[in-house]
């Protein structure tokens, strides 16, 4: 068997689509999530990044407190 | 994930839209591979309820992608890898299961017919569908992929992680298998063809 032959078969295959409530349901879930971040982006991240950089302002103001005490 | 630089230019429309968040954009998306990833999940599953759930999986993954997709992605690819790595995970977690059941794990064929073969308009479509569904998932991905989706090797290799000679080997086997359980079904060509490659 062949390429070609496998392809033929596989055109013989009965076509398999999900059901339009489904397929519809589906469309509303994406469109809702569409763009949006996953937990981790816009969430987690924001929340790290936020703690990082207050921690380094905080021990910027620290050193610069200490240097002129 | 995947990308080239050969993208057609109706593709890459496609890919703006998704890029800006463009609801038409995506709905066209859906349109054009809902059937195809459907299809694939459902052989891959032999479960109708669980390809469903797969399928809405994927294309959530691409919604929530979409906006940090990258110019040059080849949808199709891209998609066929989410819904790969989804069917992989899903069988990892049967396996679990039917482990701590004591069930015997495998995908032995019921008695009755599957849900897939409920479809089957035909004898021939019957015997055609139980050939691909006894095929071994790792021959029977390749085989969709390649005979169903029309894929090069190449494109099925970089889908699965597998190099491209891997995938021609299971495709081999594959085509091997299922002239032997079509018997006189299968197309009697000689398989002196060379195999189709990228």
């Amino acid at each position: 068997m062949s390429d070609d032959d496998l392809a033929e078969l596989a055109r013989d295959l009965p076509a398999l689509d999900i059901d339009p409530t489904g397929a519809e349901r589906i469309a509303h879930r994406a469109h809702a999530a569409l763009g949006r971040r996953g937990l981790v982006q816009a969430v987690i991240e924001p929340v790290l990044v936020s703690a990082a950089a207050t921690g380094v302002v905080a021990w910027t103001v620290l050193e610069i407190l200490a240097v002129l005490r | 994930m995947v990308r080239c630089t050969g993208v057609d230019p109706e593709a890459a429309a496609l890919v703006d839209g998704l890029r800006r968040g463009d609801r038409a954009a995506f709905d066209s998306v859906f349109t054009a591979y809902r059937r195809k990833l459907y299809g694939y999940l459902a052989r891959m599953t032999r479960r109708r309820d669980v390809a469903e759930d797969l399928l809405q999986e994927t294309f959530l993954r691409l919604a929530r992608h979409a906006t940090r997709l990258a110019p040059d992605t080849r949808l199709a690819p891209w998609l066929f890898t989410v819904a790969h790595r989804l069917v992989v995970s899903w069988a990892r977690a049967q396996a679990v299961r039917a482990q701590l059941a004591g069930e015997l794990c495998g995908e032995a064929a019921a008695p009755e017919r599957s849900p897939l073969e409920a479809v089957a308009d035909s004898q021939a479509q019957l015997a055609l569908e139980r050939a691909f569904g006894a095929l071994a998932p790792a021959y029977r991905e390749v085989a969709l992929l390649v005979g169903v989706e029309g894929m090069a090797p190449a494109e099925v290799a970089e889908i699965l992680g597998l190099r491209a000679d891997a995938v021609r080997q299971r495709l081999s086997r594959a085509r091997d298998q299922l002239a032997a359980e079509l018997g006189e079904l299968a197309p009697a060509r000689p398989a002196a063809k060379p195999g189709r490659t990228a």
